[in-house]
């Protein structure tokens, strides 16, 4: 293993480094170098020079191999006595026009002689101030002439080093690249070496300025060898060409994604790195997020639909995808593959596209709900069981088994293999798994005994300990020992608070979040609420979208805390506070935890009296949510239509009862979510009871309960039985009530036949007022209060 | 020192894996008959095993020694069962890899019998997507996946022909 080199650059290399360190770094594209070398070479003495052009995508290495060029032209004899590289600044060009180029040009020169020539440096500046003093676009042929003398009397031809090129076409009025075209093929004083991300439209076409002028330097993906090559060079550890088959695979093949990778890697083995891809891409997220931003909506809209269907895809699928017109979707693709951040694959019919950068779709996936994540997931299981090294595989199954059963043998593997991480977390893998399959399968008792065993054994790594002491905690919560639970997260706070170890402060975090909602459970509500508190404190300011979910959780656990101690007013505070930070979020999770929050409000506004402004909220929460298209978000959005009603018929309006308590069946009435379906038939059941009781109308009253017991007869879950066994006692109330006794009696002896062979908690009490109502109907003709759900 | 009779656990779990060896070597050697009755014992006593892995991995060996046999019918069955206790851990996802190109060697069972079987738990079946990939393209599909996973596809194909054809 040999110790990794200073860091490598993902951005801007070149910019603030040495020649030495730029040559040291620059481990891979050795072949497109020397084209581009050679090309310099034969252009030292040529009556006109060749300018060429380094092609592809972001984060393919353009600005490494310039910037390694220009180190070459300057240390290497053979050039510097000839060549001179004037590199531009890689993001900004202040030109547009051909004028404001050659004043960029001299700004560059300036820099680059300063140091050797600083007499003629200082000449310059003079000069190029003058010009800026009193510049209008006439004078550009005096900025070219400057430029010139200045290559004479450095004796040196000029190597313009421009990035980025299809910006500065984009950015420059249309005379700009004819004046380049005429300077670059006429004078060989001056040649230029660029870089674009596409072959551009100037280039392309035979009526355009740049149209057969440059040499094309493509850079392709890496191949595992160079891969392995640049792997090394940053990360400093050797890897095998197959465990860097899988980098390769993820990364494309990009050296800056690759570099992003490595950095990460260290001391990380495969299987854990592919483990913790997600966090990876979180600490990224910036970098991916920004460039999504970045983008025009229809572009955006267009780019995430590609990214998301992963596999190249045809123009309609895409439309589909984006739910888009076929025809913008087309423009756009066009304008995504002008940009570089798509590619195409095919021809004509069968033209298919997929992002450029392969991380995107990956970075996407795992960001998104569940499922699309587990697609990922399963890829990266797969690709760490068939990438291990052989022996990783090979490895005596006896030692697995005996670090599954003693920490003592996970030491001593620790300790015996400090330069194989692979193996050491492969049997912490092991180590930790009898405990996590017992956590999975709900043997908390189980998994409790195992954390004790292992933590009493011999001192463990810290990340170990920690996973230990949150599964530990965990399993005391299922049990109801809060204050035990509490104990161990105190252990995991108090010992390792202070470690460095990324990995650790995550648990430690979680530890703290965590510990909040354990002292609500053991009433301690103000120290449950400080606790929160300080959590909220130090991951709310400024929004970090890295800990957002962290924040969520402290915010949660705040919020239930206040509630469980009837705090009304702050409660609704914090669920605001969680709404407004959440609301609009585009993480579905955090977004749900927003409208759960909002539908808390509604209740703690409900139970402080303040039913109108519960209403209000229910009403605000359908419409900004009700089409939002999460899938777990169905049952809270069931509770509040169901609420919403509830609350109506208190404020004694009866029509928006009803038509509320018809939203929720029409909106939900499909669902087979058994949670949803309770809400829509206690829903029906309460629009029989507001149908008979406030609005007189029986008939419809019946007709509601009749929806109940024809869809959910069959039902086998004790919350919707109960409102089967309700909706029949109701339906033979209101048929007394229309003075049909005997259907009445029939509707009653119906619920005892169908109930009381099976009775349950939920039902017993319907049979037996059934059993008393029909006797009592034979004598007493008065109708008696109905029961209702709430 | 007989562990026979031994009722340890760990004991069992080591005597069961030695099983699994010891079919293997009777492949290996000429004797696949003599490697399906350690299968058999292996199915018959050590279903209850602490390691869960041992009837997948007897499962596999039966059904090399099927193979090697020329019982192409019963190959395809015991792969079936195999496939029904295939838990997907990585070293049990190596050994699908390896199982399925064995089972494909020589024509002893259809590439797409293979796909059908594979496609019947679509959890594993998620797990296993490349390896399905590798599979149709072997049958010679035109499969469309995401690049990731054609490129891991194009890896397994490689191991099978480039690496011997497993076990």
């Amino acid at each position: 293993m040999t110790p990794p080199m200073g860091a490598v650059r993902k951005f801007n290399p070149g910019t603030g480094q040495t020649d030495d360190e730029v040559i040291r770094q620059f481990v891979v594209r050795e072949s497109e170098l020397e084209i581009l070398l050679d090309v310099l070479r034969s252009n030292i003495d040529a009556a006109c020079c060749q300018s060429t052009l380094v092609v592809a995508p972001r984060g393919a290495g353009k600005t490494m191999l310039l910037a390694r060029t220009a180190a070459e032209l300057r240390s290497n004899p053979e050039y510097s006595q000839h060549l001179l590289p004037v590199r531009f600044m890689e993001e900004s060009h202040e030109a547009y026009d051909i004028g404001e180029f050659w004043l960029e040009a001299l700004f560059h020169l300036i820099l680059e002689i300063e140091s050797t020539a600083p007499d003629l440096a200082h000449e310059l500046r003079r000069s190029r101030d003058d010009l800026c003093a009193r510049w209008r676009p006439d004078l550009a042929p005096q900025a070219f002439g400057t430029l010139l003398d200045a290559a004479d009397r450095l004796d040196r031809r000029l190597v313009l080093i421009v990035e980025n090129l299809q910006n500065l076409c984009r950015d420059a009025d249309d005379d700009f690249g004819w004046s380049l075209r005429a300077v670059l093929q006429n004078e060989p004083r001056i040649m230029l070496l660029g870089s674009a991300t596409t072959r551009f439209q100037e280039l392309r076409n035979a009526d355009q300025p740049f149209f057969e002028l440059f040499r094309f330097v493509d850079l392709k993906p890496l191949d595992s060898a160079a891969c392995l090559r640049l792997w090394g060079t940053v990360s400093g550890d050797g890897a095998s060409e197959r465990t860097i088959r899988p980098l390769e695979i993820f990364t494309g093949g990009s050296p800056r994604l690759l570099v992003i990778v490595a950095e990460f890697a260290l001391h990380r083995s495969l299987p854990r790195l592919m483990e913790e891809l997600v966090t990876l891409i979180d600490n990224h997220t910036e970098y991916f997020r920004g460039h999504l931003e970045q983008l025009p909506r229809g572009e955006r809209r267009v780019y995430v639909a590609i990214i998301d269907l992963w596999q190249p895809s045809g123009t309609s699928e895409i439309a589909q995808r984006a739910r888009m017109d076929v025809r913008l979707t087309s423009t756009c693709i066009g304008r995504l593959l002008e940009r570089g951040l798509i590619s195409s694959q095919g021809t004509g019919r069968r033209k298919r596209y997929v992002a450029t950068e392969r991380l995107y779709s990956i970075y996407y996936k795992l960001r998104r709900e569940r499922d699309e994540a587990a697609v990922v997931r399963n890829f990266i299981r797969f690709m760490v069981a068939f990438y291990s090294p052989d022996e990783l595989m090979e490895m005596s199954d006896d030692l697995f088994h005996g670090a599954a059963e003693s920490a003592a043998i996970y030491q001593g593997i620790a300790r015996a293999l400090p330069d194989e991480p692979a193996f050491v977390d492969v049997f912490e893998f092991s180590f930790l798994a009898p405990v996590a399959k017992a956590v999975e399968e709900g043997q908390y008792e189980h998994a409790l005994h195992s954390c004790e065993r292992r933590l009493a054994d011999e001192p463990l790594p810290p990340a170990i300990t920690c996973k230990l002491l949150g599964i530990k905690a965990n399993c005391l919560d299922d049990a109801g020992d809060h204050r035990a639970e509490l104990a161990a997260y105190d252990e995991l706070i108090r010992r390792f608070g202070n470690d460095d170890d990324p990995i650790v402060q995550e648990l430690v975090t979680d530890a703290e979040i965590n510990r909040g909602a354990t002292l609500n459970e053991l009433g301690d509500v103000t120290a449950a609420i400080d606790a929160c508190d300080r959590m909220i404190q130090r991951f709310g300011e400024p929004q970090n979208p890295t800990v957002e979910a962290k924040l969520a959780m402290a915010l949660t656990n705040k919020a239930t805390a206040l509630r469980d101690d009837e705090q009304f007013t702050a409660l609704v505070d914090t669920l605001d506070e969680i709404v407004a930070r959440f609301g609009d979020s585009d993480e579905k999770e955090l977004k749900l935890v927003a409208i759960v929050s909002l539908v808390n409000k509604g209740t703690a506004l409900d139970l402080t009296g303040d039913t109108a402004d519960a209403v209000a909220t229910y009403d605000a929460i359908w419409r900004r949510y009700g089409d939002c298209g999460i899938p777990n978000v169905e049952v809270p959005l069931a509770g509040i239509l169901f609420n919403r009603a509830v609350g109506l018929r208190q404020l004694d309006n009866h029509q928006g009862a009803i038509d509320a308590y018809e939203v929720l069946d029409r909106e939900f009435g499909d669902a087979s979510n058994p949670e949803i379906q309770y809400w829509v038939a206690m829903g029906l059941v309460n629009l029989g009871v507001v149908l008979n009781r406030d609005a007189d109308d029986s008939l419809s009253a019946i007709r509601a309960y009749e929806r109940v017991v024809d869809r959910f007869a069959e039902t086998a879950v004790p919350g919707i039985r109960r409102q089967v066994a309700m909706a029949l006692v109701n339906r033979g109330i209101a048929q007394r009530r229309t003075g049909d006794h005997e259907s009445a009696i029939a509707t009653w002896d119906d619920v005892v036949d169908r109930f009381s062979p099976d009775p349950d908690d939920q039902t017993r009490d319907l049979v037996a007022s059934a059993m008393v109502r029909r006797p009592a109907l034979l004598h007493v003709p008065n109708p008696m209060p109905n029961p209702t759900p709430r | 020192m007989d562990f026979d009779g031994n009722e340890d656990p760990l004991v069992r779990v080591q005597l069961g894996r030695a099983l699994v060896t010891r079919a293997t070597l009777e492949i290996a050697n000429g004797h696949p008959r003599d490697a399906l009755d350690t299968c058999e014992r292996l199915e018959r006593e050590f279903a209850n095993a602490d390691d869960d892995a041992l009837v997948w991995r007897a499962r596999c060996q039966g059904m090399r020694a099927f193979l090697a046999l020329g019982e192409l019918d019963d190959a395809r069955t015991t792969f079936e069962l195999a496939y029904q206790v295939f838990v997907p851990t990585p070293r049990a996802i190596r050994e699908m890899v390896l199982l399925v190109s064995d089972a494909l060697a020589g024509g002893g069972v259809a590439g797409q019998d293979l796909v059908d079987l594979l496609a019947t738990d679509h959890v594993k079946a998620d797990v296993l997507r490349p390896l399905i990939v590798a599979l149709c393209q072997e049958n010679g599909e035109d499969v469309r996946a995401a690049e990731e996973v054609l490129d891991v596809a194009a890896d397994i194909r490689a191991s099978w022909y480039n690496e011997g054809q497993g076990q």
